[in-house]
């Protein structure tokens, strides 16, 4: 019984096979395939260019891309628009935050609300949010429009929880932030990893991915270079200095 | 000026400003979520305008004049406003993602379809509609009367901006608008479905426009002018205001209106010149108007990149091209060489828009103020100083040139449709200038007898005139694109920012290209009064500029030789089929649409685009094979 239900949770969420992806003739995706499974943080881990941020565009149906499968439990996600996509219970957060600076902090949390779907997670509610990010109940009615970087990567991923995701495509979260937020930023993640959340996570800082990730991959020119867990990937040096340039 | 006067003309003015703004809020809100111009928002209040007098009418023999009346207004709006979504579910959703040039046409391909329908449904004559119950009469203010109905208007405007203002700011609906007016992908990707959010967005647009128009039934009779009239109005509110912003169309109605009231004092017969220098004002202090924020700066060359076919045309295929038409008219008669000069006059129209669009980048709307003003320069100098056809015809290029020297200052500021719309509402001014002024351009009736002398008078002899002058001006446009400034300017319309970053100023190389379009323009409008004998003010009206735009559509846009194939197209159209029938608006505007809808390449376009497929098929094949 214990086995089964092991299994059960094994079993990934997202499934993605041989996504490739072009700009014009320029091929930026080559035959990426990863998952995710349900309640682990991924991490997606590679350089400027290396392809994150389309792999993530392309599995929020963004930009067009193709592929032989990406599946989420169960259902095919390849001809869903963006809209669609969420609805299923992804909820994505764009690397450049996308606020709408026109509107307060509350407004942008209302246009992600949206109906819990997914019993075995929490339900989001304005104070829950406040309380995962402290820094936004005191800006509430603020214009996004004066709020510092780290603010409005808060206010981006709040804004994505308020629709009761179930899995998170999170991208790069960590940059341009100054030390101390993005230590906020992994105490964060690792609440919402302890409440069941599945996430995918793109990332170039290895020191933040490692305090936050289970398993991860390397993307090198839309190749995927490296898959496995994240501890064995922290004493792999080689691998580590081959594509990450970087203080491990 | 006693009190009571200047009191009486600002209520006036407030009066049409709640007009204008009924009509503004809905033109900016539609362009703020799907960033489409609806040139058809005029048409929208033109049927306002028409379904109230029906309504109101039937409903007021049923239900009784006062409820009968009121409940006619607000049908016709929710009905117009469903006119909205279907114009939404048949044309508008196909052209979200399509250039701006292209939507600007659809949408005017609907005024046309409509132009023909209002009085095929309603008959030609103008409808005076009833007068508003309750409001009718005036009342006295410090000694000068003033209609109790105007009183109401009034009302009317800060109710619907309150109305509108609680829409947005309460509700999630009007939440999710005012976001997705900033950013309609990250909408989407938090789940929010935009087919609906479109769709009602151009319901609560079209419903304004249709309340507008229903509202000034018992202000004016409802006529068939109405769509094209409001339209130049609208989009200057709109672009005062700033683009999607209903509090800056607000404020830029009540500006427009009070100094429409008071300019009408100054200037009796061309407000709009007024118009055009307070416009003129606020963009030079605020570029994207009162309250604006979203210069949209794509043009339709980022999404429509095809293959230039610059290396397709060469000196000698430009040579045979113009042999071909030197060979065309022989043995034809007098009337067919005349459609052939005017083939070739407007090609040269065209190829100067083209020049300015598909090189340059920028959209013109208003093409035909520099046709106009070069075929009334030659037409003036003719008529009034007795100037042979060389003096005339000298001239003709030279006042279009400084008109754009002076609009292309403001316009080539401007990107996207802000261009678009300042540029029309430049045609619009000039039009309204050679309508209006009759002691110099003859108003309605325009200039008569202007013939070249008696060595060109013999058709065949102009049209070969015609052709050289021409043919020398393609060439020396064609080198002009090959040459440093050319591909620059070509830079400038693909990445203007990287090309500023360098060094270019881009706006004066915009600029550049705007005079030497508006020239070429301008001197095919001065042939064109010596090829025709007349003008009229119609060679500086919209139509013409959207005939030009169509030609280039026709032929395909960045393409060299499409305008000539366009302009044939067009021309052997409107001669042949056209005449034949009354109802040539309404082909006309399905035509447009079809094309935009169907063949967004153009007849040379398409072709270059299937060689250029099939040439790829090919490498690829081989590729594979090796």
């Amino acid at each position: 019984m214990e086995k089964n239900n092991k299994a059960v949770s094994e079993e990934s969420l997202l499934q993605v096979e041989d996504l490739s992806l072009y700009y014009g003739r320029a091929r930026v995706l080559n035959s990426v395939s990863l998952h995710v499974k349900a309640g682990e943080i991924a991490v997606l881990l590679g350089r400027n260019g290396a392809g994150k941020t389309s792999c993530l565009r392309a599995l929020m149906g963004l930009i067009p891309s193709t592929a032989t499968c990406i599946n989420y439990s169960g259902t095919s996600l390849m001809t869903f628009a963006p809209h669609q996509i969420s609805q299923l219970g992804i909820g994505y957060v764009p690397e450049d935050r996308r606020i709408f600076t026109d509107l307060t902090v509350l407004e942008n949390l209302k246009v992600g609300q949206k109906p819990s779907s997914h019993a075995h997670l929490p339900t989001w509610s304005f104070d829950k949010i406040f309380d995962l990010f402290p820094n936004l109940a005191e800006m509430r009615h603020r214009h996004a429009d004066k709020m510092s970087g780290g603010e409005q990567q808060m206010l981006s991923i709040a804004r994505t929880l308020m629709g009761n995701p179930e899995t998170l495509l999170l991208d790069e979260p960590s940059e341009g932030l100054s030390p101390i937020i993005v230590a906020q930023m992994a105490k964060a993640l690792q609440t919402l990893k302890s409440q069941g959340m599945t996430v995918l996570l793109s990332e170039q800082n290895f020191a933040f991915s490692r305090k936050v990730a289970d398993r991860a991959y390397i993307i090198e020119k839309g190749h995927i270079q490296y898959e496995g867990s994240m501890e064995t990937l922290a004493e792999d040096k080689t691998i580590c200095n081959r594509y990450l340039a970087l203080s491990a | 000026m006693d009190f009571g006067f200047v009191l009486s003309q600002i209520l006036t003015g407030l009066s049409s400003a709640s007009s204008l703004f009924l009509i503004a809020s809905g033109l900016t809100i539609i362009f703020g979520v799907t960033r489409i111009v609806n040139f058809a928002h005029g048409s929208l209040y033109m049927l306002g305008a028409y379904c109230a007098y029906t309504a109101t009418e039937s409903l007021m023999a049923i239900l009784g004049s006062s409820l009968g009346f009121w409940v006619g207004i607000l049908l016709t709006a929710v009905f117009v406003g469903l006119i909205g979504l279907f114009l939404e579910f048949f044309l508008l959703r196909w052209l979200y993602k399509s250039p701006e040039l292209f939507q600007l046409l659809a949408t005017f391909g609907v005024v046309l379809i409509v132009q023909d329908l209002v009085p095929f449904l309603w008959g030609g004559e103008d409808l005076l509609g009833p007068r508003a119950p309750g409001f009718k009469g005036a009342i006295e203010i410090l000694g000068w009367s003033f209609p109790r109905y105007e009183l109401f208007m009034i009302l009317i405007g800060p109710c619907i901006w309150g109305g509108l203002w609680l829409l947005f700011h309460k509700t999630r609906w009007g939440i999710l608008v005012r976001a997705a007016t900033e950013d309609r992908e990250t909408v989407a990707t938090l789940g929010i479905n935009q087919a609906w959010l479109f769709r009602s967005v151009l319901f609560l647009g079209a419903f304004l426009a249709g309340l507008a128009g229903a509202l000034q039934l018992p202000k004016e009779p409802a006529n068939s002018l109405m769509d094209i009239n409001i339209i130049a109005e609208a989009f200057v509110v709109t672009v005062i205001g700033g683009m999607g912003s209903v509090t800056g169309a607000f404020l830029a109605a009540l500006l427009i209106g009070l100094l429409q009231a008071f300019g009408i004092l100054i200037f009796p017969k061309i407000t709009l010149v007024f118009i055009f220098l307070v416009m003129a004002f606020v963009l030079m202090i605020r570029p994207n108007g009162l309250l604006g924020k979203y210069q949209t700066v794509e043009t339709y060359s980022k999404q429509n990149e095809g293959p230039h076919d610059l290396t397709f045309i060469t000196l000698p295929r430009i040579f045979i091209t113009l042999g071909v038409c030197a060979l065309l008219p022989l043995g034809l008669g007098d009337f067919e060489i005349f459609v052939l000069t005017e083939i070739l006059v407007f090609a040269l129209f065209a190829f100067s828009l083209n020049f300015l669009m598909g090189f340059g980048g920028m959209i013109s709307f208003g093409h035909a103020a520099y046709f106009g003003l070069g075929a009334y320069a030659a037409a003036l100098m003719t008529h009034h100083f007795q100037a042979g056809l060389p003096l005339a015809l000298f001239a003709s290029p030279i006042l279009p040139l400084i008109a754009a020297a002076l609009f292309g200052w403001f316009c080539t500021r401007m990107s996207g449709v802000y261009l678009a719309m300042l540029t029309l509402a430049f045609a619009q001014i000039l039009w309204s200038i050679a309508f209006q002024w009759v002691a110099l351009t003859g108003g309605d009736n325009g200039l008569i007898g202007i013939w070249p002398p008696k060595i060109l008078s013999d058709r065949l002899l102009f049209y070969y005139f015609a052709l050289s002058l021409i043919g020398f001006v393609f060439i020396l446009l064609y080198k002009i694109t090959l040459s440093p400034f050319g591909l620059l300017l070509r830079a400038a319309r693909d990445s203007s920012k990287r090309l500023s970053a360098d060094g270019v100023h881009v706006g004066h190389l915009r600029w550049a290209a705007f005079l030497i379009a508006g020239a070429s323009a301008g001197l095919a409008g001065g042939l064109y009064s010596f090829a025709k004998g007349s003008i009229d003010p119609h060679i500086l009206s919209i139509p013409l500029s959207v005939d030009g735009l169509s030609m280039v559509l026709m032929g395909g846009i960045q393409t060299l030789l499409g305008p000539l194939m366009g302009s044939a197209a067009l021309t052997f159209l409107k001669t042949t089929v056209m005449s034949l029938t009354e109802n040539w608006r309404f082909f006309m505007g399905s035509a447009i649409v079809f094309l935009v809808l169907v063949f967004p390449r153009g007849l040379v376009g398409s072709l270059i685009h299937v060689f250029a497929l099939r040439k790829a098929a090919r490498s690829e094949k081989t590729e594979r094979s090796s």
